[in-house]
């Protein structure tokens, strides 16, 4: 018969014989006799309270500086290895990391292209060309484009002498602007064509909307 | 902290630690230093009678060696019993390479200590030191085998089968040791036995 048993030693590393059950003393004289029991008890008792279940050393700190250069030097090698210079990356989180990167950067890329444009919606009153006539004009928008400041004034110079010179003509073209920043504007050209005598603009949409190229954000121009 | 998976590492278990590990994972190699550091150390204290000198440098070869044996790890086994397998060969070694085992246990006689009173009933005279020095000198006069038993038992709280895992014999086997043990201290502690009344 199996005299320790892990029974037995539960009940020795608890009470003092005097304080247990009957069916407990009961037990522990089967296997051995009151004075064992109380020795053993105590032996284990006071070894369990003497060492507790922490313990009361600690290591020096130093140790933990020398395990981490060992580790170091054991699993993280060169990327490139100079004379003067040296990066050590561990090589299997360095290829997860240039992996998680291509996608990352990829998954931006797909994202940014597939966001919406901001869109300007362009509030431009029905253009009434020679008010005697009655005549109402529907805006169109026939480009965007994104132009320097130079190129700007050169247009509107040039244009300004067409008109000038082409001042009969019904069709005319007239520009909104919309600035982001100095160096660059965005230029919204719009067609007026004429659509009838005595048409009330209100059957018409109330403005435009055009796409406008990402670079141009925060817009908020009528 | 997070880990790779996103688990936090003080969550995760030994054996996904040591994995970690394995990939150079150094946090994870913190945390399992953090987790068994001063228990190991309390170990070799015991085991190479109470020299702290010595116990810190075991402490350091032994994570040495998990670094530098990690590859060979089997991950579908406990860490703790891989640890202190290692750590119980390092002692082994240690006792076979020192010729003479002996313990301070101080330079006050004890039977002078112990005659001072009729009896030093745990119950009354509970000196944990004293105590600890007694025990520890003799559990050093046993077999390796017995003492180690012990100690794993009820000083580093290992379970029967871990015991049994790390000293490579049967649970049987080892209840068989603790038990011998306990009795024997119990002899040798006598003055601790209340029933052991001077006259």
């Amino acid at each position: 018969m199996e005299i320790f048993n892990l029974e037995l030693e539960r009940l020795l590393k608890g009470k003092p014989f005097i304080d247990l059950t009957g069916s407990d003393k009961e037990y522990i004289l089967k296997h051995i006799s009151e004075e064992e029991y109380t020795r053993y008890h105590l032996i284990l008792k006071a070894t369990i309270e003497t060492y507790g279940t922490t313990s009361p050393l600690k290591p020096k700190a130093s140790i933990e500086k020398n395990l981490k250069k060992a580790f170091n030097a054991k699993y993280k090698k060169p990327l490139f290895n100079l004379d003067l210079l040296q990066f050590k990356l561990p090589q299997l989180s360095t290829a997860k990391m240039i992996l998680a990167s291509t996608c990352l950067l990829f998954m931006a890329y797909f994202i940014f292209i597939s966001l919406p444009s901001p869109k300007v919606i362009v509030q431009v009153k029905s253009i009434k060309k020679h008010e005697e006539q009655n005549k109402t004009y529907h805006p169109n928008i026939v480009s965007i484009e994104e132009k320097q400041p130079v190129t700007i004034r050169k247009e509107r110079a040039e244009k300004s002498i067409n008109h000038q010179q082409k001042n009969t003509k019904i069709k005319r073209k007239d520009e909104n602007t919309v600035s982001n920043n100095d160096t660059t504007l965005l230029c919204l050209t719009i067609d007026a064509e004429p659509i009838g005598l005595n048409v009330n603009p209100e059957d018409y949409e109330p403005g435009l909307t055009a796409n406008i190229p990402p670079s141009f954000n925060n817009l908020n121009r009528d | 902290m997070f880990s790779i998976n996103g688990k936090k590492y003080n969550k995760s278990s030994d054996e996904e630690l040591m994995l970690l590990i394995i990939q150079g994972n150094h946090r994870a190699f913190e945390e399992l230093y953090k987790r068994y550091s001063k228990n190991m150390l309390y170990f070799f204290y015991q085991r190479l009678q109470q020299n702290n000198e010595k116990s810190q440098d075991f402490l350091q070869d032994l994570f040495l060696k998990v670094i530098e044996k990690a590859n060979r790890f089997d991950s579908s086994k406990k860490f703790k019993i891989w640890l202190y397998t290692m750590a119980a060969n390092m002692c082994k070694n240690e006792y076979r390479r020192v010729e003479v085992r002996g313990v301070q246990v101080g330079d006050f006689d004890f039977n002078e200590l112990f005659q001072e009173s009729s009896t030093a009933h745990l119950a009354d005279k509970f000196d944990k030191n004293l105590f600890t020095r007694l025990l520890t000198n003799e559990l050093s006069k046993l077999d390796e085998n017995h003492s180690l038993t012990f100690e794993l038992r009820y000083i580093n709280h290992l379970s029967i089968n871990e015991i049994s895992t790390v000293m490579e014999c049967s649970e049987g086997t080892v209840k068989s040791r603790l038990f011998y043990t306990i009795r024997k201290l119990s002899h040798k502690l006598e003055m601790f036995n209340p029933y052991n009344e001077a006259n």
